[in-house]
């Protein structure tokens, strides 16, 4: 069912290509890509380039609608896409965040070396995999009463931290604080939190994950050791999200947004592209309620956190202190926030909606954590289970040119059916084996849709990320044992 | 389970899980899509018979829904199973249509309703432990359904047909 690109692409340089703003009317910017031209060649075989083109449609976007070099397609924005909206009259849309609001990605250092994790790499990867909840068809282990679920939602990480669930350094490394303080819960229905209630601290299917990885090379060893980083080093990465009640909340405002289209008198080119004035009353609504569900994503990747700590403090007959289990950063891939760029030489307040994206703030931000703020952004970006992970830096550049933005991961290359067909689950954990990497799953499809050979490589996207300047790299990563939702 | 006289093709869209059903009647249809979004979370055709009584305990659930046409009324009937399945483990097995289809729109708000009882089976926490222990029994488990590409229209020769995309 794939669309191939026939509209204009014009090169700006060698990793920026514009669609202009007369491709099609009721284009009211232009557009453009951030990849190389054989990222080109494939971003055109897809519905992506004209969902990019769609975004650029929505009122109020200020500069370009951008895509980051995994782009893909998606629903309203193609993944991989960033649109900035003016607050004062520009809109808020849901299909530019997506149904995983605050989807994203944290990294946990420890002190172990390769040599130490190799022996134990099955028992280990068993022990997650019973240690932490996939929350697939059952509740999870944290039980949560309707006052403490409303809590979770206005507090995140925070209450998360409160509950004993890790530490004050964890809240000073992740984005935000953990916290978007805007969220009113009054704002999320009764539904949302039904479904969010039993789910908190478990993984969900689809492609999320805890890795077990190495440092396997050191590519920045200045920014390398601010962020506490060397080679043989073992990690551990949680990619997870707001679990149901973020995609509840992304079903409940998509009704909403269709609504208010006729009331603000707004036509958009894809129903997923839903949206209402950003100072509406729909806008602000769904706006306190994103936040909301942002919130209990990153309550979630903490309690996660805390089961991937005490689950490798058994394996290793230690504590989580003295493994050195601290936390280097946690990134969101799918949310809309408030920020000020330069536009015009002229600084403003933008409503910048990330999609399958990553923020990648530059040296000297205010926003960057103190113990990295001379150097920047800490940027987490997974690839898939067979081939590598990186830890990039943010870049003065990125503020220049993508609002701040960059890469999310390697970008999917075959649809799930695709997938499936290609390989049993059995061949991939065979061949995954065969790669030093030992793979449990708690769904029975999910190995064989998750397979390398679905996405593209992470190792090209980022090497565009790099020479493009939007992020830098710093160190990659290889698989050990993962376990899939 | 249903009998079902109804063609479901699944196809690639966005690297997610799509399908397209074929049908001769908008009950049929809705039914289709259904019973291939309740096999794409547990792939009962893959289990083999009486899997109803292995796994879970039968149970019935009733949907009632209006919207503003039909094919935000097939993403809201989607959106139901899914939710019944997160918050219930309740995966349905067959569907019976009170009402469904287009309205006079001064009837209320939505101009397509739909009323269905349901049956199907609410998953035991023994069934998902066996499930999680030999990999999974469950399969994938959507996080919505979308309006990407959805379509549910009556065709030249008195069939129905409808596309769904769900976001996994």
């Amino acid at each position: 069912m794939s669309s191939v690109w026939k509209g204009p692409l014009e090169r700006i340089d060698e990793f920026r290509w514009r669609i202009p703003k007369a491709y099609k009317q009721g284009m009211r910017a232009d557009a453009v890509v951030i990849t190389d031209s054989e990222g080109l060649e494939v971003a055109r075989d897809s519905e992506a380039l004209e969902q990019l083109a769609n975004s650029a449609c929505l009122p109020g976007i200020s500069g370009p609608a951008l895509a980051m070099p995994d782009i893909h397609s998606g629903y309203g924005f193609p993944i991989g896409g960033v649109g900035a909206m003016r607050l004062e009259d520009g809109v808020i849309t849901p299909g530019g965040i997506g149904f995983d609001i605050n989807c994203g990605v944290r990294l946990v250092r420890t002190n172990l070396e390769l040599g130490d994790a190799t022996p134990k790499i099955k028992s280990w990867i068993d022990r997650l995999y019973r240690d932490v909840p996939s929350g697939l068809g059952t509740r999870g282990p944290v039980q949560l009463s309707a006052n403490e679920v409303r809590q979770v939602l206005e507090h995140g990480a925070q209450w998360a931290v409160r509950s004993g669930y890790g530490n004050q350094a964890d809240l000073e490394c992740t984005e935000d604080g953990g916290r978007m303080e805007a969220a009113d819960s009054a704002a999320v229905s009764t539904r949302a939190m039904e479904r969010g209630m039993p789910q908190l601290g478990t993984m969900g299917s689809g492609n999320h994950f805890v890795e077990i990885q190495v440092v396997e090379e050191v590519i920045a060893p200045d920014v390398a050791k601010v962020f506490e980083l060397h080679q043989n080093q073992v990690v551990i990465m949680v990619h997870t999200g707001s679990r149901g009640l973020g995609h509840q909340v992304c079903t409940d405002y998509l009704v909403t947004m269709n609504a208010a289209l006729a009331k603000y008198g707004i036509t958009v080119p894809d129903r997923q592209l839903a949206c209402a004035p950003f100072e509406s009353s729909e806008g602000q609504r769904y706006f306190v309620a994103m936040a909301c569900a942002a919130n209990f994503a990153w309550a979630n990747r903490q309690c996660i956190t805390h089961w991937v700590r005490q689950a490798t403090a058994r394996e290793f007959g230690s504590t989580p202190e003295s493994l050195g289990m601290t936390l280097l950063y946690d990134v969101c891939h799918n949310i809309a926030k408030v920020e000020q760029h330069s536009v015009d030489g002229r600084l403003r307040k933008l409503c910048v909606h990330r999609k399958g994206a990553t923020r990648a703030f530059p040296p000297g931000h205010p926003d960057v954590p103190a113990a990295y703020r001379g150097v920047g952004q800490p940027v987490i970006v997974p690839g898939d289970m067979g081939r590598n992970s990186y830890v990039l830096v943010g870049t003065q550049k990125a503020m220049e040119v993508s609002f701040g933005s960059t890469c999310h991961g390697a970008g999917r290359l075959m649809s799930r059916n695709e997938a499936l067909k290609a390989q049993r689950p059995s061949e991939v954990r065979q061949s995954l084996a065969e790669a030093g990497v030992y793979a449990r799953s708690a769904s029975k499809s999910a190995l064989a849709e998750e397979a390398p050979e679905a996405y593209k490589d992470v190792n090209d996207i980022v090497d565009i990320t790099h020479k493009a300047g939007i992020s830098m790299k710093v160190v990659r990563l290889r698989p050990l044992g993962v376990v899939k939702g | 389970m249903a009998d079902v006289k109804t063609i479901i093709e699944p196809f690639d869209e966005a690297g997610d899980a799509a399908f397209r059903v074929t049908a001769s009647s908008l009950p049929e249809v809705f039914t289709g899509c259904g019973l291939a979004l309740s096999n794409l979370i547990l792939p009962w055709a893959e289990l083999g018979g009486e899997w109803e009584h292995r796994l879970g305990m039968p149970a019935t659930r009733r949907i009632e829904l209006a919207a503003p046409d039909l094919e935000s009324l097939l993403v809201d009937f989607a959106n139901e199973i899914i939710f019944l399945f997160d918050c219930e483990a309740f995966v349905p097995c067959g569907f019976e249509f009170r009402e469904l289809g287009r309205t006079e729109p001064a009837e209320g708000a939505g101009a397509a309703c739909l009323d269905a009882e349901v049956a199907g089976i609410v998953l035991t926490e023994n069934a998902l432990l066996l499930a999680a222990d030999q990999c999974g029994i469950l399969g994938l488990v959507p996080k919505a359904a979308s309006y990407h590409m959805i379509e549910v229209a009556e065709l030249a020769d008195g069939k129905w047909t409808a596309r769904l995309v769900l976001d996994a």
